[in-house]
């Protein structure tokens, strides 16, 4: 049996996007700070720190698929992104949370109005990654047979 | 890999972790409006991590250390390289559609 690097970042890119979605709604308001018991300087510390490796497996994944594309690298069904729906949607969803992530970030002190725009962005797409991620579970539930 | 039992723990843990996450934000979405001291809470710590949030930052990396540098350089030339491969390769499934250079 042999694992792939995709594989891992798999795994990898689940746990970190698991603590993100935690975090995230822990600092979306006050419908859900409960979910970190109001802990919002941890949620946002943690947060902040594991969207910098979000953004690290992206570009690690970009890369494995365009090695993928120009030499025929060998890739297993783990692969994030790539030519299926899902992985499709999956790398237009990563790139809208990370960009409007730094947006949130980069523009909190000088631009509200960007800002604003960006917590909307950032919100409605964690919501779709979110519900996205249920139906990926069933669905690979019943193609794996587990 | 499939029938391995620590393969069936890992995919159904990770399950029931967003199997209840998202039940709990469910509920929250559509469960009762948040009262004033609820939301007085939630935003007095919300100022609260955002000052020590920016202050952490600051004090672990410094405003002007050479580390710091570092990160916000790498991370500005992250994004760009994703997106651009991204659209590379894109390209180059093009030109391989029109009969450019095989795989």
């Amino acid at each position: 049996m042999r694992i792939n690097l995709d594989f891992y970042i798999h795994w990898i890119w689940t746990v970190t996007f698991g603590v993100l979605a935690i975090t995230g709604f822990a600092l979306m308001g006050a419908r859900y700070g409960w979910v970190m018991n109001y802990a919002l300087s941890a949620a946002d510390y943690l947060h902040r720190t594991l969207a910098a490796l979000y953004v690290v497996l992206l570009a690690v994944a970009v890369l494995l698929e365009i090695l993928r594309i120009l030499i025929g690298l060998k890739v297993s069904v783990w692969m994030m992104i790539g030519t299926k729906p899902y992985q499709i949607f999956t790398l237009i969803t990563t790139l809208l949370l990370i960009i409007s992530g730094l947006m949130i970030w980069v523009c909190m002190e000088w631009m509200h109005t960007a800002v604003a725009f960006s917590m909307i962005v950032h919100e409605i797409v964690s919501f779709l990654a979110l519900g996205s991620i249920i139906w990926h579970l069933y669905e690979k539930a019943h193609s794996l047979r587990i | 890999m499939y029938d391995k039992a620590w393969f069936k723990f890992l995919t159904w843990s990770t399950a029931a972790f967003f199997f209840l996450l998202t039940s709990f934000v469910i509920m929250a979405t559509l469960g009762p409006f948040p009262s004033e001291e609820q939301i007085h809470h939630w935003m007095s710590e919300m100022m609260n991590a955002m000052h020590l949030s920016l202050m952490a930052f600051s004090m672990h990396m410094g405003e002007d250390s050479r580390l710091m540098s570092i990160i916000l350089a790498s991370s500005q030339l992250i994004i760009p390289l994703a997106v651009g491969s991204f659209f590379s390769g894109l390209l180059v499934r093009w030109s391989e559609k029109k009969g450019g250079k095989g795989r």
